[in-house]
């Protein structure tokens, strides 16, 4: 009987021991997994950054709502990019607007621009390929709030800002 | 607009109270197991060992709470866990050996283990930012030299199994090449931060590495000389290879080159290989290596394979699940409580428990890495990365030595084993990383 509830106490031991160690693992997981994406909230965000891109004063521009796109896979996750006039460019080149460093991406990759008022995704003769909405992308199309684009291992999600 | 932040930070001393817990609950179990398995009951050292190890455990957590508030929360419980579980072990053989029974090996552990603690508490409350030391490069350097080469002066240095490591003053005595470590560390650290552009772009390209311009490469022949010497004059190849593989391994990092650890691997190994042809002590130690199982080798005496192949036996004899803390025989094995205290650990802890401890020191060395990773300033990048490399590097070598898959060394497993020079040298270790770590993730917070 002694030795029988040595053994138990042993062997308890051991997995006290071994209780530490992946408790301390637990502990450390939350920094190699923990990043996760911040969005703060619009008020915040409102005239003081606007003023400070410069953001055309015009009537027409005001009226249209904001939007902008949100990357929420890829090297560039949690990202966001606001929509505001200018054209936003993607791709591999350090010249891009959204410089994506990804080996499926080619060096100018896609474009966004805005025509008649909306806002349109062009591929740029990439490599390999954009895909809107799940389907390749082969001429310049129309883009919506919740539009979704793939290009490489990233993906970008347009919504209201 | 979005950006990137880290989750749950707020609780990491919480966290680390919890760690804490676990890790002294483990050391006193290690103290009763041991207690009662070796003696029959609970000795009165079982109580003050665990009255020891509580208060201390509730100190250090008290200090990180007041002045590291954001230091990392798992290196210091882990480190103390290491400790207790070593001084459990250390208080197992002197009970279980009859030659020295009344030296009590584990007393004196003990206090340098609160020695040890009180210097965590002083670089803790002193050392407010670790750039600090960076402004004490070259003070380092020259405490540093000085403190390897005291073992060499007369009258205070002493020879003991062999290796000219020792001090003794006034009956006290002390190994200052530990100590050594940290003044390299810091010096190595503050010397590459400032030269590591020279040493990262400059030289001829060879085999698809580029090479250092033979100017540059001076601090490494430098450094290399310095491992020699203590190679040849203190007979200390472990000590020699740490240093050694310190200064490589924060080269490699402040340059980001191989060839840098090419040539530092060309260079020790032809330096080892070197020194064995010439000095027969050296060459003694590579015979009991390779021919360990031979029966003249194992005789012979000294310089013979008897300790090395009684560790083995001793592992062997713990199997998967060990033989339990306090019912093994791991005093038979000579210097089982310092540098073969990992043969005592395998055998009364088996594979299963080695495993554990093993994975505890990659844990540590993967804080420190973490640390270097989110530390802003070159110079604690160096450093954390230093005291990291060289903590996993003497567990490598230490761990490699008993289970002969290198020469073995006598350099002792840090925490672990028994040695104040060492104990009290590595928690300082830890505190400095403590206080990097801190930075690093107020840094990381953007909260400075």
């Amino acid at each position: 009987m002694a030795q029988f509830s040595s053994s138990v106490f042993q062997l308890g031991f051991l997995v006290l021991l071994w209780a530490l160690v992946l408790s301390a693992i637990a502990v450390l997981r939350a920094d190699m997994y923990g990043v996760h994406t911040l969005f703060r909230l619009r008020d915040r965000t409102g005239p003081a950054q606007q003023s400070a891109h410069q953001a055309p004063a015009r009537t027409e521009l005001l009226s249209r709502p904001a939007w902008e796109l949100r990357i929420t896979e890829g090297p560039l996750r949690g990202t966001t990019v606001p929509l505001a006039s200018a054209p936003v460019t993607i791709g591999r080149a350090p010249t891009s607007t959204v410089v994506i460093d990804d080996d499926y991406c080619s060096a100018r990759h896609a474009r966004i621009f805005l025509a008649g008022g909306s806002w349109h995704l062009e591929d740029l003769g990439s490599t390999n390929g954009t895909v809107l909405n799940g389907s390749a992308l082969r001429e310049p199309a129309l883009l919506e709030v919740g539009s979704t684009m793939a290009i490489g291992e990233t993906r970008i999600e347009v919504d209201e800002q | 607009m979005g950006t990137i932040a880290e989750t749950s930070v707020s609780s990491r001393r919480t966290l680390e109270a919890v760690l804490f817990v676990l890790a002294v609950g483990l050391s006193i179990a290690a103290c009763a197991l041991v207690s009662m398995g070796a003696a029959g009951s609970l000795t009165s050292e079982f109580w003050l060992f665990s009255a020891t190890i509580t208060l201390l455990g509730g100190v250090l957590h008290g200090a990180l709470r007041a002045w590291a508030p954001a230091a990392d929360p798992i290196i210091a419980p882990l480190a103390l866990a290491l400790n207790g579980i070593g001084l459990a072990m250390i208080y197992r053989i002197d009970l279980g050996s009859t030659t020295r029974p009344e030296e009590g090996v584990a007393t004196s552990q003990l206090l340098w283990t609160a020695v040890g603690m009180v210097s965590v508490l002083v670089v803790l409350a002193t050392l407010r930012d670790h750039r600090q030391l960076r402004r004490m490069t070259f003070t380092a350097m020259t405490l540093g030299i000085g403190l390897l080469a005291l073992p060499l002066v007369p009258l205070i240095g002493t020879e003991r199994n062999g290796s000219r490591v020792w001090i003794e003053v006034w009956g006290y005595s002390a190994q200052p090449a530990e100590f050594a470590k940290i003044a390299v560390a810091v010096f190595f650290a503050g010397y590459l931060v400032a030269h590591r552009e020279v040493l990262a772009l400059a030289g001829p390209k060879f085999l698809g590495l580029r090479f250092p311009r033979i100017r540059d490469a001076g601090p490494l022949v430098l450094a290399w000389g310095v491992s020699l010497a203590i190679l040849v004059f203190q007979r200390d190849l472990g000590t020699s290879l740490i240093f050694f593989g310190m200064f490589i391994a924060m080269l490699y990092v402040a340059t980001q080159r191989a060839s840098w650890v090419v040539m530092g691997l060309g260079l020790f190994l032809g330096g080892a290989f070197a020194a064995s042809a010439v000095f027969p002590h050296v060459a003694a130690r590579y015979e009991t290596w390779l021919f360990a199982f031979s029966g003249e080798i194992y005789d012979r005496n000294p310089g013979g394979s008897g300790q090395l192949v009684q560790g083995i036996f001793g592992l062997s004899t713990g199997g998967l699940w060990g033989t339990g803390l306090g019912e093994g025989q791991p005093w038979l094995v000579p210097f089982a409580e310092s540098d073969f205290i990992f043969a005592a650990l395998g055998e009364e802890l088996g594979l299963a428990g080695v495993m554990a401890i093993l994975t505890i020191y990659l844990i540590i060395g993967q804080r420190a890495m973490r640390t270097a990773l989110g530390v802003r300033d070159g110079f604690g990048k160096l450093l954390a990365a230093g005291i990291g490399f060289t903590l996993i590097l003497q567990v490598c070598v230490v761990v490699g030595g008993v289970t002969r898959l290198i020469p073995l060394t006598g350099m002792t497993a840090p925490l672990l084993a028994a040695g104040g020079s060492s104990l009290v040298a590595t928690w300082i270790m830890m505190g400095v990383l403590l206080r990097i770590s801190d930075s690093a993730h107020r840094a990381e917070r953007g909260t400075s």
